[in-house]
């Protein structure tokens, strides 16, 4: 290796993140160049990119959980539960808010977030139509729970993917380890959203007109869902208990998407084709590109500065947790979890600390990377879907009327997670 | 060697073959699956999977030959070229014939069969209908030249790709050595077909009128064919030149579709869409059944016991091409060269030659593989999609009348084939 690939393999990764960023290019393109690079010049040699950097653990399981998704979204059953907790809030305005932030959360643990809001959304439009109020505030709530929620679960959102494949911590760890902070945030937040929205609950509700329909008309397919209910359930509990057998998260959902693609109707080539290869494609690249900055030392030189410099890890654990949350509020959280992951992992070595010890660094970054997606409206790919949606009804979602709503809340939960952190890990 | 990892991994594999021959289930979901459930029952698992079955030599280089190659095959160039053929032909049928057939064995040797099939194909349709012919005879020609057209090169057809990578061949390599018996086997094939039907390849007077269709209409998108063209070029030009740095094919052609994918204004799902996603699932499906039978002993035992039944380097070069041959158009030529791959190194291995003296055996087990799907309507992928062209003209191609031609028209080519390998490899030697 010459002096030249470390300045080389920076250069094309600082290129990347900035392209990134501008959103001038498609970030699919920009990672698919900057790896063709990195492989062409032989910093990143094909075998090594695809046995040490490509992290198929997360390839496995973002593309498995997007065909149980893909299949299950075909049978209607979310629009059911959203339909049934609208009959059961009788109409009340604060049931439904309450109602949908807490099944947005929850389907938000064991999906991933734009699904979930996709889900969610036109049924909110709907609901909020019908009772002749501004959807935006309900929106916006569910923007909040929705990244709330996925941060609970390995599953719910790509850092944690990310991060549980790299340091070997499986479903039931992050369970145990962010859920009952999460639980906390959770309900703090939906007080908060209470506070901030109590002008959408004066005024006269329609909420007769919600318990007026069949939720049932929503089922497409009878048979079929009950079949991938069943998967389902039996997958989420595999995914509790992945760790007696041995398997990784990602077989798991691989197993249980193929179990699901052969009960199915839908031929392959529909449910391939329904994949976000672009997504799949762009971690693959930005695996890469991390991998260039890892394979000529960048990130080994990077994490002994942090290393040098670190006074106790429990003030390391609040930068990773206040950083990374300004950090995701602004910026793609991916791409930031994916180049942390190997400083963390460098400086971890260099002060010689035990896993357990490190624990906490790991659900810092976590809860900062995916908590921090709700300090503005481009703070996570969910929030900026949302946002989209909403700029199709009367009152559209603004940058500026959700950072007043959103960014608050972001530093509340902070503030919960610093207190849980200190607590948990430290006191 | 009979436990459990065995009997699973072999049930797993008669289960893929049988989905592959009969087209009950999905073929890609059935090795897929096949894959998956051998990791969860332990017979193997994700990481050696990943790391060591999985073949990332191949997958990267059908990923971007696949994007390039549909990039290209979307600007409509292969319907000007062959339209463009019909109109200079004025109608000759047997002349027409030659002409698509050589087309499509050109344009098979630089883009996967099927999609070459797909484009092509319809002109066939469209000529045979001009000229008052029945499209069967069209559409076998082609289908003929396009697997021969893709025996030609490293990337014209999945089992050279696989056999590149295991083998350590190039592209150079390929065209120097599977080059020349490719040209042979098309003139054998088509001259077989001239002789078995050559009532209806007699000149009949008949003609497509000049008027009656305007080829440049194809070409929608001049710049992107310029630029697609080009990326093409340089790929293959880095084909040549960049292994002597250390780049591997697939990282060429990966880097080939980077670059496409960057100057290309479509959005990267239009362009990852011309991936065939399920051929690649196949892939990694029969790479994991590979492995496990690798890891279960299976491959060296059959390798070793191939080796030991041939007197000779020769006549197991022979062996392996008409095995293979009759393999590739009974169990289709991707799921079999798959499992054969590791069986022949194994028993290279067991025979104790080098990878000089090895070649050969490499070249024949492609002449087999590729040559051979020639052989029936499902030893290969594009046959298939002939198949599915077919059906909507009156005569429909089946299997029995595909196997009438295209099976004495393999076993000809082939003939000639262990002649060539004879004759190069051996006679003088």
């Amino acid at each position: 290796m010459n002096i030249y690939e470390p300045y080389f393999a920076s250069a094309i990764f600082v290129a990347a993140f900035a392209l990134i960023i501008s959103e001038k290019v498609h970030r699919t393109k920009v990672v698919a160049l900057g790896a063709a690079l990195l492989l062409v010049t032989g910093i990143v040699p094909l075998g090594d990119a695809w046995r040490e950097y490509i992290d198929f653990n997360t390839l496995g399981l973002l593309f498995g959980m997007m065909l149980i998704v893909n299949i299950t979204k075909r049978t209607g059953v979310f629009e059911f539960v959203a339909l049934k907790i609208a009959r059961w809030s009788g109409g009340s305005y604060l049931k439904i808010m309450v109602g949908f932030c807490v099944i947005t959360a929850v389907f938000s643990a064991f999906l991933d977030n734009v699904t979930t809001v996709l889900l969610i959304a036109p049924i909110t439009l709907y609901i909020a139509d019908l009772m002749g109020k501004s959807p935006r505030s309900l929106l916006i709530s569910e923007i909040l729970v929705s990244n709330i929620g996925g941060t609970s679960t390995l599953i719910g959102d790509p850092p944690n993917i990310l991060i549980g494949s790299a340091v070997g911590r499986g479903f039931a760890d992050f369970l145990t380890n962010l859920g009952p902070v999460i639980v906390v945030v959770l309900v703090i937040t939906i007080f908060y959203n209470r506070f901030a929205f109590r002008g959408d609950f004066v005024g006269v509700t329609n909420g007769h007109r919600i318990t007026g329909y069949d939720e049932k008309k929503a089922i497409h397919d009878k048979p079929l869902l009950v079949k991938s209910l069943v998967i389902l359930g039996l997958t989420i509990v595999a995914f509790m208990v992945h760790e007696l057998f041995g398997l990784p998260p990602a077989v798991v959902a691989l197993v249980a998407a193929a179990l699901l693609a052969f009960i199915t109707k839908p031929p392959v080539e529909e449910l391939l084709r329904e994949v976000e290869w672009p997504t799949l494609v762009f971690f693959a690249g930005l695996f890469v590109l991390v991998g260039g900055l890892q394979a000529t030392g960048v990130t080994d030189a990077l994490a002994g500065l942090i290393a040098d410099s670190t006074t106790s890890v429990m003030v390391l654990c609040l930068i990773v947790l206040w950083g990374s949350a300004i950090f995701s509020a602004f910026l793609d959280n991916i791409p930031f979890v994916a180049t942390m992951i190997p400083l963390l992992q460098g400086t971890v070595a260099q002060l010689g600390l035990t896993p357990a010890q490190a624990d906490p660094l790991w659900w810092s970054l976590a809860l900062g990377a995916c908590l921090g997606g709700n300090g503005t409206l481009v703070g996570a790919s969910a929030n900026v879907i949302v946002a989209g949606i909403s700029e199709r009804t009367r009152d559209p979602i603004t940058f500026r009327s959700y950072l007043k709503v959103g960014l608050p809340a972001m530093l509340i939960s902070m503030v919960i997670c610093s207190v849980y952190i200190y607590l948990r890990y430290f006191a | 060697m009979w436990g459990f990892p065995t009997i699973a991994t072999l049930a797993v594999l008669a289960f893929v073959y049988f989905c592959v021959v009969t087209d009950k289930l999905d073929k890609a979901k059935a090795a897929f699956f096949g894959g998956v459930l051998l990791i969860a029952a332990g017979v193997t698992t994700l990481e050696e999977a990943w790391r060591y079955f999985i073949d990332f030599e191949t997958i990267g280089l059908l990923v971007g030959m696949m994007l390039i190659a549909g990039v290209i095959g979307q600007t409509g160039v292969f319907q000007f070229v062959a339209l463009r053929a019909v109109r200079l032909t004025r109608g000759r049928y047997g002349l027409l014939l030659v002409a698509l057939s050589v087309i499509t064995a050109v344009a098979s040797a630089f883009l996967d069969n099927v999609t070459t099939i797909l484009l092509l194909g319809p002109v066939a349709v469209f000529a045979a209908d001009a000229l008052h012919h029945k499209p069967y005879l069209l559409l076998i020609a082609l289908t003929l030249a396009a697997n021969i057209g893709g025996t030609a090169t490293l990337i014209g057809d999945p089992p050279n790709m696989l056999i590149g990578s295991a083998a350590g061949l190039g592209f150079h390599s390929f065209v120097i050595h599977t080059g020349p018996p490719s040209i042979l086997a098309l003139a054998v094939s088509l001259g077989f077909l001239f002789v078995a039907r050559r009532n209806e390849l007699r000149p009949t007077g008949r003609t497509i009128s000049a008027d009656s269709f305007d080829e440049t209409k194809y070409i929608r998108d001049r710049p992107t064919l310029a630029v697609s063209l080009t990326v093409l070029g340089l790929v293959l030009a880095g084909f040549v030149v960049l292994p002597a740095f250390g780049a591997t094919p697939a990282a060429v052609a990966l880097v080939g579709a980077g670059v496409l994918m960057l100057v290309n204004r479509a959005k990267p799902r239009e362009l990852l869409g011309h991936v065939e996603w399920p051929l690649i699932f196949f892939f990694l499906g029969l790479f994991v059944i590979t492995g496990a039978l690798e890891k279960v002993g299976l491959i060296v035992v059959v390798g070793r016991f191939f080796a030991s039944l041939t007197p000779s380097p020769f006549w197991f070069c022979i062996a392996i091409l008409w095995v293979s041959s009759f393999g590739a158009a009974f169990l289709s030529a991707v799921p079999f060269i798959t499992v054969m791959i590791p069986i022949t190194a194994a028993a290279v291995a067991h025979l104790g030659l080098g990878p000089l003296a090895a070649e050969p055996i490499w070249w024949a087990l492609s002449l087999g593989a590729c040559i051979g799907g020639n052989g029936t309507l499902i030893g290969s992928a594009c046959n298939m999609a002939m198949s599915a062209i077919s059906e909507r003209t009156p005569e429909p191609v089946n299997f029995r009348s595909y196997f009438r031609l295209g099976f004495p028209a393999m076993v000809l080519a082939q003939l000639v084939s262990s002649l060539y390998l004879w004759l190069r490899y051996f006679a003088f030697q």
